[in-house]
């Protein structure tokens, strides 16, 4: 009888748990998997402005012969992967250096974190209208203005509108967005790491140097990880900044994979194209978020 | 000067300039709103105006095109806001369920959550238009509030979630000894508990909503109907080169993010760290 009431009430309390979770689960099952099956159908049909209304027809694999024989295309997968890994290392080693400083305790470290933080938090457009602003070609642009004054260069740099200068202009901008968010989760992992270690290695005589190596780098394992594979998703997510500092300009050297998808979707009404490079970034997405979840499955997620 | 104090005055000094060069942006932003034209493209740059204006300002406030900015600022208001109700609010009470109840399908539940966290969502705004054209939700503000909700939600239920799962079995026990139903001990008991959390959410989700551009500007065509990020985008190729104008604009956009980061700068800060480190 006793059981049989437990048995029960456990069903009831299912049911209660399901109530509470699948709101959202469903809300966002339906917004992902309904646009992701739409764009892998669509990346096999011809949907174009013209046939947006008509039958459109199957045409395999085609768009994706296409897409990848463009030269912007290969560009963009280079571009992307490059923007991505450049701006992940400096991100991270920039972000790792202040949070070994702002994890120590003196009259400003409390403070500096959070101000670091409003970089992080203030709208990626505005923030990429700024730099812009910053990046301009001519002596009004400030930065040049600054090179010149320190006799590090000695005519000003046409940042955004030459192939090179544009490409390094996203990516310092990306690395100021970045390094905040580093520079926090690493700054937070330092202070929970257990002091009596690093006494005892003092008191063994070891260096500085191994101190970091052969200690702070081993406990701080799981959380450099995490902030690498956090970082990779968030910088392979990037578009605003670019859509708004280039447009993937000039001469699409600075198309990423995101924004060439968009204008053939929504400046070339190629809607099955512009579905076919989303699915090749996908993938590519796919593999690194596996590798991020396995590791967040091994930390115990349960 | 004993040596522990040199040191810390080293950090320090070492810190105003790296802080010096991270807020050198939003420290040329202010400025550059404040400056005439001609001081702008002055030879030398100036870093402080001769001649504070607030012209910038004023111009933002007067014209731009038919529609009065305070009907994009209401637009923006309202989409940070309904994004805000609808992910937290289904986010709350998806992440107590995660966290407090043990279910067969928690962790490929949870997996899901973790997944759509990775998704670029800028991918999804083609098929989005399609179907929202097919739905007649195009060009309502709805459209972009279920964008910024999509990428919102799966943020929002990976920070509550730890939240929930700290609070100690007991006080839900005792709930339920006083006569409170499941839904009661949610609502007076697990809510105020894990505040901080939902706090930390709102407060992403509403930035978010503030500072979304492509939602928007993808889904909205009608200029009544536009935010201010929209409207501020159009004006860069508008204006061309009137950075005063253009950094005005800015500060209008920035300083809701700057009122909520003081308010909740200890909030957010946790919050940041036990979604992302926890998982």
């Amino acid at each position: 009888m006793e059981k049989r009431k437990d048995s029960r009430n456990s069903i009831k309390e299912k049911r209660a748990g399901y109530a509470f979770v699948l709101p959202a689960i469903l809300f966002l099952l339906l917004l992902v998997l309904y646009p992701l099956t739409y764009n892998i159908t669509m990346s096999f049909r011809d949907v174009t402005l013209k046939t947006f209304n008509a039958e459109q027809d199957f045409v395999g694999l085609k768009n994706y012969v296409d897409v990848l024989a463009m030269p912007v295309v290969r560009k963009a997968i280079f571009n992307t992967l490059f923007f991505t890994v450049v701006s992940l290392i400096f991100q991270f080693v920039t972000g790792f250096a202040l949070a070994l400083l702002f994890a120590k305790k003196y009259g400003l470290s409390e403070l500096s974190r959070g101000l670091l933080m409003v970089c992080w938090l203030i709208p990626v457009l505005v923030f990429a209208t700024i730099w812009k602003w910053i990046f301009a070609g001519d002596t009004s642009g400030i930065l040049n203005y600054i090179l010149i004054q320190l006799h590090v260069i000695k005519t000003p740099i046409r940042w955004l509108t030459t192939t090179n200068g544009a490409m390094t202009a996203l990516i310092i901008a990306n690395i100021w967005r970045g390094v905040p968010f580093n520079m926090l989760l690493l700054a937070t992992g330092l202070t929970t790491l257990p002091m009596d270690v690093f006494e005892a290695a003092a008191i063994d005589g070891a260096s500085k140097c191994q101190c970091f190596f052969r200690i702070t780098i081993p406990l701080l394992k799981s959380t450099i990880i995490s902030v690498i594979t956090l970082g990779f998703i968030n910088t392979f997510k990037v578009f605003d900044l670019i859509y708004v500092m280039t447009k993937g300009g000039p001469l699409d050297s600075t198309q990423i994979l995101s924004t060439v998808s968009y204008k053939m979707s929504f400046s070339n009404f190629e809607f099955g194209q512009g579905a076919a490079v989303a699915n090749i970034m996908l993938v590519l997405m796919l593999i690194v978020g596996f590798f991020h979840l396995k590791i967040t499955d091994r930390e115990g997620v349960e | 000067m004993d040596k522990t104090k040199k040191k810390n005055l080293v950090y320090n000094l070492i810190t105003i300039l790296i802080l010096i060069v991270f807020l050198f942006p939003i420290y040329w932003m202010v400025i550059t709103s404040l400056k005439t034209t001609g001081e702008i493209f002055a030879e030398v740059p100036t870093f402080f105006p001769k001649k504070i204006t607030l012209n910038g300002y004023i111009s933002q406030l007067s014209v731009v095109g038919t529609v009065p900015l305070w009907k994009n600022f209401a637009n923006s208001l309202m989409i940070a806001a309904a994004s805000t109700i609808v992910s937290t609010g289904l986010a709350t009470l998806s992440a107590y369920g995660l966290a407090r109840f043990r279910l067969k399908l928690s962790k490929p539940l949870l997996f899901i959550v973790l997944v759509t966290q990775m998704m670029p969502t800028v991918l999804f705004l083609s098929p989005l238009f399609i179907t929202f054209k097919k739905l007649g939700i195009l060009n309502t503000l709805l459209a972009p509030v279920i964008y910024i909700s999509l990428q919102s939600i799966p943020f929002c239920i990976i920070t509550m979630r730890p939240y929930f799962l700290e609070i100690p079995m007991e006080l839900q026990e005792a709930a339920t000894i006083d006569g409170c139903g499941r839904f009661k001990t949610f609502t007076k008991i697990m809510v105020p508990v894990s505040y901080p959390g939902i706090v930390v959410s709102a407060a992403f989700t509403f930035l978010w909503g503030w500072g979304d551009l492509m939602g928007a500007l993808t889904f909205i065509q009608t200029d009544a109907l536009q935010p201010l990020t929209v409207n501020m985008y159009k004006a860069i190729g508008e204006f061309g080169i009137e950075w005063n104008n253009l950094m005005a604009y800015a500060v209008i956009l920035t300083i809701p993010v700057l009122i909520i980061f003081l308010f909740l700068q200890k909030y957010l800060i946790s919050g940041i760290t036990a979604g992302a480190v926890k998982a």
